[in-house]
């Protein structure tokens, strides 16, 4: 097998067969050139994903929410166009494939989420243009529930006002439940909140305001915060990786 | 095949549009240019038919492909032609972000700025928006092996591109 751009290119997407994924690793262990290689387009990626992701931190434009407000109008005025059954809907998700996450990735999204922290930790509590309420019916429980059990890890969605919701990472919780820590950002404002199921609900478990995010840019925080407490006292074991988070994802987040 | 009408939910749409936009960053290196892409994506995605068994997100990235090559790339080329292209593709997040969160978008921009459209078509989609290489040649309508040599070129390129930026 030719250890070709390519080649490392598939190898960075887990693109390659089971075989040649294992030869890859083999040679990468044996050739520090192409180890090197690797760690360059790997580098590559990470460099786009901290520069593009950047637009996520930024309000939309009026125009376009006026333009999806517009949409939701329309939709409400046809509702027989607005939903057909999975089987013959010829709408269906796409679903990117989250990136596969090294080690000294994870650890750089720790370090991020921490960053978060630390800037948000003990800043003025405002939200701005959006605001996360619990839903009335269910005291504690969020009002993003479909969303945190759909989304990875990496994605954002579009949540309310041109506000975004990005789930950072998923762990399991010392007394066994599913959780989420995420954020949400609109504008210059933002707040990071930690969820758990249970009775088969997210369920806010902590938050912090977040009233400033200067960028995506990977520092680790020096000092602890509230929320980063609140990880340390909570998370059992490893933070779930992209392929565990999709098997929940499926499962409906039964517990384990 | 019969084209249908675009009965895609606001919900769809909205869980879309982030995804877009970063495209359309991608495209640009603008994000003034991104927004316009994306306002340009989602109009046309609103007005026209969607082809039977088409899958929504490939069909607004590729609505947000073809508008970035019919219209912004066009638009961006003249544009530079009479300013500095550094000057184009620098965008503040918000007032306060440093010289070097800055240094490093312009460097990323500039060195995608030097790649082929092709190029740059393929490597927004998978190192930023993390779609498959099968997910990608339905987008672009190419076949998979295209996908996977552009990407590599792609790699290679803004590998040599930011070596010592940083």
């Amino acid at each position: 097998m030719n250890m070709t751009d390519e080649t490392v290119s598939a190898f960075l997407d887990h693109a390659l067969s089971d075989a040649e994924m294992a030869q890859v690793r083999d040679a990468i262990a044996q050739d520090p050139i192409l180890a090197a290689r690797v760690e360059a387009f790997a580098v590559v990626d990470e460099r786009l994903r901290e520069t593009y992701r950047a637009i996520d931190q930024t309000p939309l434009p009026a125009s376009v929410q006026a333009l999806l407000k517009t949409r939701a109008q329309e939709t409400e005025r046809e509702p027989s166009a607005m939903v057909k059954s999975p089987a013959g809907d010829n709408v269906v998700a796409l679903h990117g494939k989250p990136k596969k996450m090294s080690w000294s990735q994870m650890a750089q999204g720790l370090a991020a989420v921490f960053a978060v922290f630390a800037v948000g930790f003990g800043a003025a509590i405002g939200l701005g243009s959006f605001s996360e309420q619990t839903t009335p019916e269910f005291d504690g429980a969020i009002a993003y529930q479909d969303v945190l059990s759909r989304a990875l890890s990496g994605q954002s969605v579009l949540v309310e006002n041109g506000a975004t919701l990005t789930v950072q990472l998923t762990f399991q919780h010392m007394d066994g439940r599913p959780c989420r820590y995420y954020s949400v950002r609109g504008g210059a404002s933002g707040v990071d909140s930690i969820a758990c199921i249970s009775h088969g609900l997210w369920q806010l478990e902590a938050r912090q305001p977040a009233a400033h995010l200067p960028s995506q840019d990977y520092q680790a925080a020096s000092g602890g915060s509230g929320l980063e407490s609140v990880l340390d006292s909570i998370v059992k074991g490893d933070i779930h990786t992209l392929q565990q988070e999709r098997d929940f994802i499926e499962q409906g987040w039964h517990l384990r | 095949m019969p084209p249908i009408k675009n009965d895609f939910t606001e919900q769809q749409l909205a869980e879309l549009v982030p995804s877009i936009r970063r495209y359309a960053y991608s495209l640009t290196g603008s994000m003034p240019d991104a927004d316009d892409l994306l306002q340009t994506t989602l109009e046309r995605l609103m007005t026209k038919s969607i082809p039977e068994g088409a899958v929504l997100a490939a069909w607004a990235f590729r609505i947000c492909r073809n508008s970035w090559i019919d219209e912004h790339r066009g638009r961006q080329v003249r544009e530079n032609a009479v300013h500095e292209p550094s000057l184009q593709a620098a965008q503040s997040v918000d007032g306060e972000q440093d010289i070097h969160s800055q240094m490093t978008l312009d460097k990323v921009h500039q060195a995608m700025a030097h790649l082929k459209d092709d190029q740059r078509a393929v490597v927004g989609l998978v190192a930023v928006e993390g779609l498959s290489y099968k997910e990608v040649a339905a987008v672009l309508e190419v076949p998979v092996g295209t996908v996977m040599s552009r990407l590599a070129r792609a790699r290679a390129a803004l590998s040599a591109l930011l070596a010592g930026a940083y």
